[in-house]
């Protein structure tokens, strides 16, 4: 008995320890593995926030795929950070970018027509639906 | 020297063509001998300027500037020289000596020039490098990263810790490289400085990143991910100072994040952490700034924030950016209750509660009603299991019903709280006067880092605290006595309050020693572990309660194997302003292995303050620890530094 309350408490107190500022505890999926993984600068860097790395519908995609609910949850009221973000990633001019944002939101019932969409498909249908519209698809 | 030997031979072009192919042999001798000499040059050129001691040099080096500092840079790989981490000269010379070194075909990239940008832009603006002598690599890759990264300027970024996380309540910071055509923050790249370790939170983790075990290092990332992790997963509100370095420096600091990627540190959580690490990289884009010299001996991002802001015209401009949870309450603040309780049974259910009602509202009233149950849903399933889904069916739904629609979101209007920089200093020192018993006495007490419940409150996150290496000292002059009377290795406090809404654990632990009073022993100085868990919610805007269930073990040698054991309850009531704070608690527990017997305490406690860094406070006390009740009262004087 004695020992078993030893032990619980100094289970509860352990797990409480410091974490220190250099790490996270949340377990993330990122696209550049820089929280609680670190590696090296280059590999970070070459693969992720170097545009001129990785072709632009690839980092597109790769910033959908990661912040899916962020980007799903702007495209269906049609503004905020995450799309605005994605406007920049698909190289929407920013003269055009209230269109796209309005474009989003109106298509947002085939962008999303079942919940097993992923990135690359969504990206698709929203990329037939830009160059079907006469602003956007210039 | 394949490419110091083409050079050479293109200038001797025409000799080539005239003499006999025999005298190819003396003419690269020559070149030889001119680049040797030219090296020679350079060397003797950097003594005289004493280049190895400037303080920019040993900053791309880590090492601080007294001449006996070592490079904090612990991987051996970083340096050229086997002494260069000690040896700042030994590290110049051979450094200045690769640029020279031929480039290998088809790793052009792996030249010394390449791979140390930094070093060689600054060896080069100090000392001008003949071009035909010593000529410059093209350095492909770096030059297109560099042009990707498009630098403008920084920003410090602190994310500060989450209410019911309080073991992250030191914060944390990152750099924000701006753009000069960016147009999305979410898309600027981030610096990052972490330890590399897959281990969870526990005794060893703790021990080895408070001794050094595990490497740091310095990492870029996208700062949607940094957004991603600790404003919507950890519901760490963020906020963002933009500082006031040039486009040129944060280029520069940059070359050297570059170089970087071959060094590793050995971590350590109270001073070279991230807060320190990055400090030492501001340095490096501009020497002038000389912040690690100021750092005390905790490393606390808070204070490393305070160093850079106080820097004459550094602090261009703060950002905040509120986390998910301050976004869902800064949505539903003025929600009635009936509000509230469809946002909930929207994020468990996908259904309003009462359909009658939700039906008798207009799109815009059921618009805001919508955006509230997406946010807490995502609140919800990221403390649940870590991450956000967003193929949950009930997700899907609220979004296509949100769509339909077809109606503006209200705006975010979000006015930054205190910020984490103005609030009190994170050291404190205490002299206090007061009474044991009848017995007069004298408290000083000191704790380095960080914020109790009772400290002002501005700044800091309500209802968090933490504790790290506080003591308290008596004195009784009755009996010319002088003792410790408690350390608190670590003493951490969350009481996160329960709404109808979300519903986070209120939780506190602690690890230190007290003076416990033993019958026909008197007070004897006894360790404690103690942790618990229970609830806390308001009761009016200013009052909240709470209650725990403790467990707590004890150690003193007046116990059988030096060892008990207290199963217990903490309840109390909290109340404060933004200078006032008082908080009345009741503490019962049941001892098992000593004396079977409660022990209870009852503590009243005010606390006033009389300017941002000293506040007065006042504590009484009628408790029972292993001996008869005794009433205890203390008067003290805090300042905060």
């Amino acid at each position: 008995m004695r020992h078993l309350l030893y032990s619980l408490i100094g289970l509860a107190l352990s797990s409480f320890l410091l974490t220190g500022c250099g790490t996270t505890s949340a377990p993330t999926e990122s696209s550049t593995n820089t929280t609680d993984k670190t590696v090296n600068a280059t590999t970070d860097t070459t693969s992720s926030s170097t545009p001129g790395k990785s072709s632009s519908t690839a980092r597109a995609e790769q910033f959908t795929r990661v912040n899916f609910a962020s980007v799903q949850a702007d495209i269906a009221v049609g503004s905020g950070e995450h799309l605005a973000a994605l406007a920049v990633l698909l190289d929407v001019p920013p003269e055009n970018e209230e269109r796209f944002f309005s474009l989003a939101r109106e298509r947002y019932a085939v962008l999303y027509a079942t919940p097993e969409t992923d990135a690359g498909l969504m990206l698709a249908r929203l990329n037939y639906a830009m160059a079907a519209d006469p602003e956007l698809g210039r | 020297m394949t490419a110091v030997f083409q050079d050479c031979r293109l200038r001797g072009l025409s000799l080539f063509f005239v003499l006999l192919p025999g005298l190819l042999c003396s003419a690269s001798l020559c070149c030889a001998g001119e680049t040797d000499g030219y090296q020679r040059d350079l060397q003797e050129r950097a003594r005289n300027l004493q280049l190895w001691q400037n303080p920019m040099w040993r900053a791309l080096l880590h090492m601080g500037r007294s001449s006996a500092d070592e490079s904090r840079i612990d991987s051996p790989k970083f340096f050229l020289s086997p002494e260069g981490s000690h040896n700042p000269a030994a590290e110049g010379g051979l450094t200045l000596n690769s640029f020279f070194q031929p480039v290998e075909p088809g790793r052009e990239g792996e030249h010394p020039q390449c791979l140390y940008p930094a070093r060689y832009s600054w060896l080069n603006e100090q000392l001008s490098f003949d071009s035909d002598l010593l000529p410059e690599q093209s350095c492909s890759d770096l030059r297109q990263w560099l042009e990707a990264m498009d630098p403008d300027g920084i920003t410090m970024v602190f994310p500060e810790s989450y209410l019911n996380n309080p073991a992250s309540m030191f914060g944390h910071t990152l750099l924000r490289v701006e753009q000069k055509n960016g147009r999305s923050p979410l898309l600027a790249p981030s610096i990052n400085f972490a330890a590399v370790t897959d281990e969870k939170p526990g005794i060893g983790y703790a021990l080895k990143g408070l001794f050094g075990g595990y490497p740091g290092r310095f990492s870029i990332g996208l700062y949607a991910d940094q957004v991603r992790a600790y404003g919507a997963l950890e519901n760490r509100d963020i906020y963002e100072y933009h500082l006031g370095l040039s486009a040129e420096e944060t280029r520069f600091l940059l070359l050297h994040v570059r170089e970087l990627q071959r060094a590793t540190f050995d971590y350590f959580f109270i001073d070279e952490n991230c807060s320190y690490q990055l400090l030492a990289l501001l340095e490096v884009g501009r020497p002038s700034l000389d912040v690690i010299n100021k750092m005390p001996f905790a490393a606390v991002p808070v204070d490393t924030i305070r160093l850079l802001t106080a820097v004459p015209g550094m602090l261009q401009g703060v950002h905040y950016r509120p986390s998910r949870r301050t976004v869902l309450q800064g949505r539903t603040v003025k929600f009635s209750r009936v509000q509230k309780k469809i946002v909930r049974s929207f994020a468990v259910q996908g259904q309003p509660a009462d359909r009658i009602l939700w039906n008798s509202w207009n799109s815009a009233e059921q618009a805001e009603i919508l955006d509230a149950a997406s946010d807490l849903f995502l609140y919800d399933q990221a403390v649940a299991i870590g991450k956000n889904d967003a193929r949950a069916p009930v997700f899907q739904h609220l979004l296509a019903l949100r769509n339909r629609l077809n109606v503006d979101p209200s705006p975010d209007d979000f006015s930054s709280p205190v910020r984490p920089d103005q609030g009190h200093g994170t050291g404190r020192a205490a002299v206090g006067l007061g009474s044991d018993d009848g017995i007069f006495f004298v408290e000083l007490g000191l704790r380095p880092v960080l914020h109790d419940l009772m400290d002002p409150g501005p700044g800091y996150v309500n209802g968090a605290g933490i504790d790290f290496l506080s003591l308290r000292l008596r004195y009784y002059p009755e009996q010319d006595q002088l003792k410790v009377q408690s350390v608190d290795l670590l003493n951490i406090v969350s009481l996160a309050q329960v709404d109808q809404l979300v519903r986070p654990i209120s939780w506190t632990a602690r690890i230190g020693l007290d003076q416990m009073r033993y019958a026909g022993a008197g007070d004897r100085l006894t360790g404690r572990a103690m942790a618990g868990f229970g609830l806390s919610m308001e009761i009016t805007d200013v009052v909240s309660g709470y209650g725990l269930l403790t467990g707590e073990l004890l150690a003193n040698d007046r116990f059988e194997d030096g060892l008990n054991t207290i199963l217990g309850t903490v309840a109390g009531l909290r109340s404060g302003l933004d200078w006032w704070n008082c908080i009345f608690q009741a503490r019962a527990g049941y001892a098992f292995f000593y004396r079977d017997q409660w022990l209870w305490s009852l503590d009243f406690i005010q606390a006033l303050d009389i300017a941002t860094d000293f506040s007065l406070r006042l504590r009484v006390t009628r408790e029972q620890e292993f001996s008869g009740p005794t009433t205890e009262t203390v008067f003290s004087l805090l300042w905060y530094f």
